[in-house]
């Protein structure tokens, strides 16, 4: 066997695994700028369009908070996705800066029992003062619900005193 | 082929074992099929590589080239699938990478030894096609199983008829019923015979 010939095709091969990871990191990289614009646009229908029209996306992933939608000069809109055991719960939060959920709107409806309880149980603690009647499903979601909350006001408390920093 | 003189061949049993990984977390149509796609475009493009790739590089480049080739269609699959669905690829994406682990996709990487092998192409794509339709299967049935209906929609479930099966157990327990099924149907085909 030709060694030299051997290697010049390890190294022309190399190079065209070069080119393919590159044009692969382009294609994820547009696919995640359209999901981006997808989310952001669909975390902001659900809280009424900004009127400055402006909304800018970051994925966070922390916990069951999906990614952040930042308005001008209107509090920041988060995208909640709690997963449970056979489906998952959408919402729109928007959230004050000092971490309290000022509004939760959920996106779509999967109609089973689990969903509509969560649904349920985001609303009354949003509303704080009202007392939503108790379910059997109570138990298992409710972690997921004060986790949810708390992995919002972390993570908004966090931002708005990055943005102190700043100035 | 899985049944040769009355004999079980181990060969794509084992793969399928292998395939574990993706039944388990296959839960759903839309999951399964998502899994079932992205599995049979790594498998595909692994088994192309380690065909097309000239021997003469030996077994561990081509090994490293074709696994290198079916990440990367893995990370395609993800793109497509972060365009068509984005809530399917946040629930997915971890998984989609999976398949380039799994034991079939690795033994399509393997550089056909013999003329005979390489001649059994058609063979191994069908094999594909079949533990794709596999994945899909098993995700179409537990989610039935597990809320009484299947939605071609991702995270439109309905209702909750046998909720264990929508769990990695249940994934199980499906592979032990497919298993016990088939050694059945093994001993038939093995009694007619005698």
């Amino acid at each position: 066997m030709d060694v030299s010939e051997k290697t010049r095709d390890t190294w022309i091969l190399a190079g065209a695994m070069a080119l393919i990871v590159a044009a692969s990191g382009f294609a994820s990289s547009y696919a995640s700028g359209q999901a981006a614009r997808q989310l952001a646009k669909m975390t902001s229908e659900a809280l009424g369009p900004s009127p400055r029209g402006e909304a800018t996306w970051t994925t966070m992933r922390e916990g069951s908070v999906l990614g952040r939608v930042d308005r001008r000069g209107e509090p920041a809109a988060y995208l909640v996705v709690a997963r449970y055991a056979d489906g998952e719960f959408r919402a729109a939060a928007s959230v004050d800066g000092d971490g309290s959920i000022l509004e939760l709107k959920p996106l779509g409806d999967s109609g089973d029992a689990y969903s509509k309880r969560l649904a349920a149980l985001f609303s009354g603690a949003v509303r704080r003062g009202s007392r939503a009647d108790a379910s059997t499903l109570d138990a298992s979601l409710k972690a997921l619900v004060t986790d949810t909350f708390e992995a919002l006001a972390i993570l908004e408390r966090g931002r708005t005193e990055a943005d102190d920093g700043d100035r | 082929m899985v049944i040769d003189n009355g004999r079980v061949s181990a060969g794509p049993l084992a793969s399928l074992a292998g395939l574990a990984p993706l039944l388990v977390f296959s839960n759903s149509l839309s999951q399964g099929v998502a899994l079932g796609v992205a599995f049979f475009l790594a498998y595909s493009a692994a088994g192309a590589m380690a065909l097309l790739l000239p021997a003469r590089l030996g077994r561990s480049l081509v090994f490293m080239f074709s696994i290198l080739g079916a990440a990367v269609v893995s990370s395609l699959t993800a793109s497509a699938l972060r365009l068509f669905d984005p809530f399917l690829f946040e629930a997915a994406y971890d998984r989609v990478f999976l398949s380039v682990f799994t034991l079939p996709v690795l033994r399509a990487c393997v550089i056909p030894a013999t003329v005979s092998d390489r001649e059994r192409a058609i063979e191994r794509l069908l094999w594909g096609i079949g533990y794709s339709f596999l994945i899909a299967v098993t995700g179409a049935a537990r989610e039935f199983l597990a809320t009484g209906a299947v939605s071609t929609r991702f995270g439109t479930e309905r209702g909750s008829l046998l909720p264990i099966f929508a769990q990695p157990a249940g994934a199980f327990m499906l592979i032990a019923l497919a298993a016990a099924a088939f050694t059945v149907v093994i001993k038939a085909v093995r009694g007619s015979e005698s």
